[in-house]
């Protein structure tokens, strides 16, 4: 069975290196997938896709592509409601909350976000509920939301919905998340003995665990 | 007051140039002694500011000499001094003691993020814009920050020395009644026929957000871009390369020798050239853009074993200024060996931010013997590389140690893309 997996915006919403994500996925999953690249103006078929992924961007940019997806509110939510897999990095989680400034967003969650002037850098460690490691990253944004409740990561941060997931972590979260990454291709290609083999990908993640940095800077 | 403050700040200068120490001490003493001490001083008639997020130190320097070297006095911040007290430090070692410049210009890089705090006080009377692009994000958010930074700081007797192929300071340039003068590349061999990379900063028409068309791309987003529903273009270039080959010809008369070919570099050569033709006639120009033995610490040519080494510094947390070292090494003919090593992300900030990484277009390198991976971080680097490539290609080592020996393993010639300060560590592992 052939995947299909929808990047939209790659040219708007790709800031920090977000385009990794897909690369570790083509590599892995090789001619088992499909790979489309849509943007602005672009059809989009969500009852086509096994799994959307959205990057981060600028403020602006947000804004644009979300003028674009609203178009498709009902399907993105029916897609949702069928467990299927959804992820959206940095920024661009925002436009599924309620609102973003004074821009009406498509109100599936019930969050608002605000922009901001200077940007706000946190270096991550948290826990998920699904894996056993911490899940590492860096967040830098010039916006934020008020999300309580659902919330993806253990430090209140986040939103998981079924298999939705939306975090202010950017750029190649999968890559620097092994145990997730490994989780995730075993739900996509429903192949519970699936194991991640990259040993580079694994020993870069214990760095990370060992670096000062990641002591100083631990939530 | 202030005529103290600057003979106490010329004593510290004097002192530090002894000691061997930095350069911004003694602006950094004068601005928290007296906060006002800017207004103090009698600018020369020309103040020219150079920024951007990559080529403000090769640029300005270019400036500087090709002034300098045509009789005109100049005064030039030297490298990495562009922060508010490089600045004032530069000043006070420019003026006497009563604040009077004694100079017909000051050419003074500028850090993109501390142009708003420095314009304010010095008047440029011209803006060099280089480039806005991705860079540093923790530092400076996103290039829209930096964007917003330069707008607010742009005074309008200032002549824009604008870089007409990036359609990011050309919109910023476009907000502006002032002067201007655009420069750009024409389509040569090193440019594109359509966008590459994915790290694109904008590619959306700023007037009515239709993606952009590029008649051909220089590089990242720079080229001869339009929009294909409204009147945004590339805007008529006043100085623009007209042809590359060994060397670069500006408005087809103009020749400049170029010692390795990189379009960053023809930019910067370009930028010096358009900023310099408007005090003295282009031929004196063009004479000493040639006659400048640059120093350029970028770039490098060893031998080791009988085989060429390249060092190319790359800019960490820049994949614009990287990409640039990638686009090289892709258009040398025959095997290669490739080094990567750096033993910091950032000197200004503790943040393991590894994203950059995945803005460099590290696929479109062929015939590679071996990718060597160095450092503290060469397993970040080696995931990279993995994402293409099988692990069999990739050598991952914790330092140069054993790099001589490393290397005579591999085959072919060796391209080693590295940092500041990595380059030391590199020559020193293969015995140079």
């Amino acid at each position: 069975m052939k995947l299909t997996i929808a990047y939209l915006y790659y040219d708007l919403l790709n800031l920090c290196g977000e385009n990794g994500n897909i690369k570790i996925l083509k590599s892995i999953l090789k001619d088992k997938v499909d790979i489309k690249y849509l943007t602005i103006g672009d059809k989009k078929e969500f009852e086509k896709y096994d799994l959307v992924y959205i990057g981060h961007g600028i403020n602006e940019n947000v804004k644009l592509a979300l003028s674009d997806l609203k178009k498709y509110k009902n399907d993105i939510k029916k897609y949702i409601e069928d467990n299927k897999f959804f992820i959206s990095t940095g920024s661009s989680y925002e436009m599924f909350g309620k609102r973003i400034d004074d821009v009406e967003a498509l109100n599936i969650f019930d969050y608002s976000s605000k922009t901001f002037e200077k940007n706000e850098v946190f270096e991550v460690n948290a826990f998920i509920d699904d894996i056993s490691s911490t899940v590492v990253g860096i967040i830098n944004r010039t916006s934020s939301n008020d999300n309580k409740k659902n919330n993806f990561l253990s430090i209140n941060e986040g939103v998981k919905y079924k298999n939705f997931i939306g975090t202010y972590l950017l750029g190649p979260l999968l890559i620097r998340n092994p145990e997730f990454l490994e989780n995730l291709i075993k739900e996509l290609t429903k192949n519970p003995d699936y194991k991640l083999e990259n040993k580079f990908m694994i020993e870069a993640y214990n760095d990370t665990l060992k670096r000062k940095e990641y002591k100083k800077y631990r939530n | 007051m202030y005529i103290l403050v600057i003979i106490l700040c010329k004593i510290i200068s004097f002192l530090s140039k002894l000691i061997g120490r930095g350069s911004s001490l003694p602006g950094v003493i004068a601005y928290k002694l007296n906060s006002n001490i800017f207004s103090k001083f009698k600018m020369p008639k020309y103040v020219i500011a150079v920024t951007g997020s990559s080529g403000k130190t090769s640029t300005s320097y270019m400036i500087y000499k090709v002034l300098k070297n045509n009789g005109l006095k100049v005064y030039h911040n030297s490298k990495g001094s562009n922060l508010l007290g490089g600045v004032l430090t530069l000043i006070i070692n420019s003026s006497n003691i009563f604040g009077k410049i004694n100079a017909d210009a000051l050419v003074i890089e500028v850090d993109e993020r501390f142009t708003q705090m420095i314009f304010e006080k010095i008047k440029p009377t011209h803006i060099v814009l280089l480039n806005i692009t991705r860079d540093q994000p923790p530092r400076q958010g996103n290039y829209k920050s930096v964007y917003k930074i330069i707008k607010d700081s742009i005074n309008k007797e200032a002549t824009l020395i604008v870089n007409a192929d990036d359609p990011i300071v050309t919109t910023l340039s476009k907000e502006f009644d002032n002067e201007k003068v655009y420069f750009g590349i024409c389509k040569c061999k090193d440019s594109f026929d359509d966008l590459e990379s994915f790290a694109l900063d904008m590619v959306y028409c700023p007037k009515c957000n239709t993606k952009l068309k590029y008649n051909y791309v220089s590089f990242s987003n720079l080229g001869d871009y339009y929009c294909p529903k409204c009147d945004f273009k590339r805007p008529n270039l006043d100085f623009e390369i007209t042809s590359v080959t060994d060397e670069i010809t500006i408005n087809d008369k103009y020749n400049i020798k170029v010692k390795y070919d990189m379009l960053y570099l023809y930019y910067n050569l370009l930028a010096s050239f358009t900023c310099c033709s408007l005090f003295i006639a282009s031929e004196h120009v063009v004479k000493e853009l040639n006659d400048i033995s640059f120093v350029n610490d970028r770039y490098n040519k060893i031998l080791f074993d009988n085989r060429n080494v390249e060092i190319i510094n790359g800019k960490n947390e820049n994949a614009i200024s990287y990409n640039q070292a990638m686009n090289y090494i892709r258009n040398k003919k025959g095997i290669k060996t490739i080094v990567f090593g750096f033993e910091y992300i950032s000197k200004r900030y503790p943040y393991q931010d590894v994203s950059w990484l995945y803005d460099i277009d590290f696929e479109f390198i062929t015939d590679v013997d071996k990718f060597i991976c160095v450092g503290p971080w060469k397993n970040d680097l080696a995931t990279r590389l993995s994402l293409f490539l099988p692990e069999d290609k990739i050598i991952t080592v914790d330092n140069y140690d054993n790099l001589n020996q490393i290397l005579k393993t591999t085959k072919g010639s060796i391209y080693a893309v590295l940092n500041m300060g990595s380059e030391i560590l590199f020559k020193k592992g293969i015995g140079e």
